[in-house]
């Protein structure tokens, strides 16, 4: 991944986000904090256990959740699913980054097939967090509800990899074509489009 | 029949970043980073005290207690974590080995109670806000030890990102 996928001098705005944290080590908990107040969050919530962000989350609803995967009782893979099943859409649907410390082998699975929109490997640096958030906000990802997964879509081969990120195959290409700027077509060519013209054969 | 529902969700999330006003990508970054920059003293003192528990820990682990294990483990992933935020490179390997060590058993292996301690005695010293010791050879040392548990050309279970 290159640090240039993100520009300096593109605009990012957390003002108004309610961010939730969920991490049971106090000193993790306070670097996320600190990274988030950087990238401009007000005050984001935290909680310790899974149990105590579910609480928070029938109370409140949470734009951005990010949930460490080492969580006690209830770990962070299982908290994925749980919101992923609740059956409500805000929660459901809520967007969630899953931090990865040391991974046991049985948990690689688990992480894939949570449900949440991307995992990250700890340590969470600065750089690769807001490039996730980013990414997040841009999602481009169709939402899956099938018998035994509810997440994003987690085939990136049809939409390309995220934007930026160079894919793991020699063919993939982003389809990302960026916002647009100037009208592509003026008015009376988009008007020509929807006139049905008799073909000269 | 089995139900697949595939559709499109715009997050609130969303909504609200493309709302003018916050800052640039550029200044987020260099702030983010300099507010954990502020607080690596007090970071790396908690290292320490953690590091200084989990020669308790594994004193009670060895002794069947899976409690204390879990929370050596989870100690030793804290301290990973912490130890890649302050670049204390040599400190996050040493933890970083000890997770994989505390989970051999799910490899099929038995946990090897004296590379244990070594791995606790090796993260007491590199905790130490001015190690002094030689990380390099410390964690060649660690890696040897390591070895037995991922011969050659088997790469260790890491986290993934």
């Amino acid at each position: 991944m290159s640090p240039t996928s993100l520009k300096p001098g593109e605009r990012v705005n957390l003002t108004q986000a309610d961010i939730l944290l969920v991490d049971a080590n106090p000193d993790s908990l306070r670097i996320l904090v600190e990274m988030l107040a950087g990238f401009g969050v007000h005050e984001p919530h935290c909680c310790s256990s899974a149990a105590e962000a579910l609480a928070f989350l029938s109370t409140r609803i949470a734009h951005l959740v990010l949930i460490d995967s080492a969580l006690p009782e209830m770990d962070g893979y299982e908290l994925v699913k749980r919101l992923r099943w609740s059956g409500s859409p805000e929660l459901s649907q809520v967007p969630v980054i899953l931090l990865c410390g040391h991974t046991r082998s049985s948990d690689i699975d688990r992480a894939r097939d949570c449900g949440a929109n991307f995992v990250v490997r700890k340590p969470a640096v600065p750089l690769v967090l807001l490039q996730r958030i980013m990414w997040v906000s841009k999602e481009t990802r169709p939402f899956v509800e099938a018998p035994n997964y509810r997440g994003p879509c987690r085939r990136v081969r049809a939409l390309g990899p995220p934007v930026g990120m160079k894919g793991r195959r020699k063919d993939d290409l982003s389809l990302d074509i960026g916002d647009a700027f100037t009208p592509n077509l003026d008015q009376s060519e988009i008007d020509n489009l929807f006139q049905p013209k008799r073909a000269a054969l | 029949m089995s139900q697949v529902r595939v559709f499109k969700v715009e997050s609130s999330l969303s909504k609200l970043m493309k709302k003018p006003g916050g800052r640039t990508v550029g200044e987020a970054l260099s702030s983010a980073q300099a507010r954990v920059e502020k607080i690596r003293a007090q970071s790396i003192e908690r290292m320490a005290e953690a590091a200084a528990r989990l020669r308790q820990l594994a004193v009670e682990g060895r002794t069947g207690d899976c409690a204390a294990v879990e929370a050596l483990y989870a100690g030793a992933n804290g301290i990973f974590d912490l130890a890649g935020h302050f670049d204390m490179r040599a400190l996050s390997e040493a933890a970083f080995s000890l997770c994989d060590l505390l989970t051999a058993a799910d490899l099929g292996v038995d946990v090897d109670w004296m590379a244990v301690d070594v791995h606790v005695e090796a993260i007491r010293l590199l905790s130490h806000p001015d190690p002094k010791v030689d990380a390099a050879q410390l964690i060649a040392g660690l890696r040897a030890v390591r070895a037995r548990y991922a011969p050659a050309g088997e790469t260790p279970v890491k986290g993934r990102a």
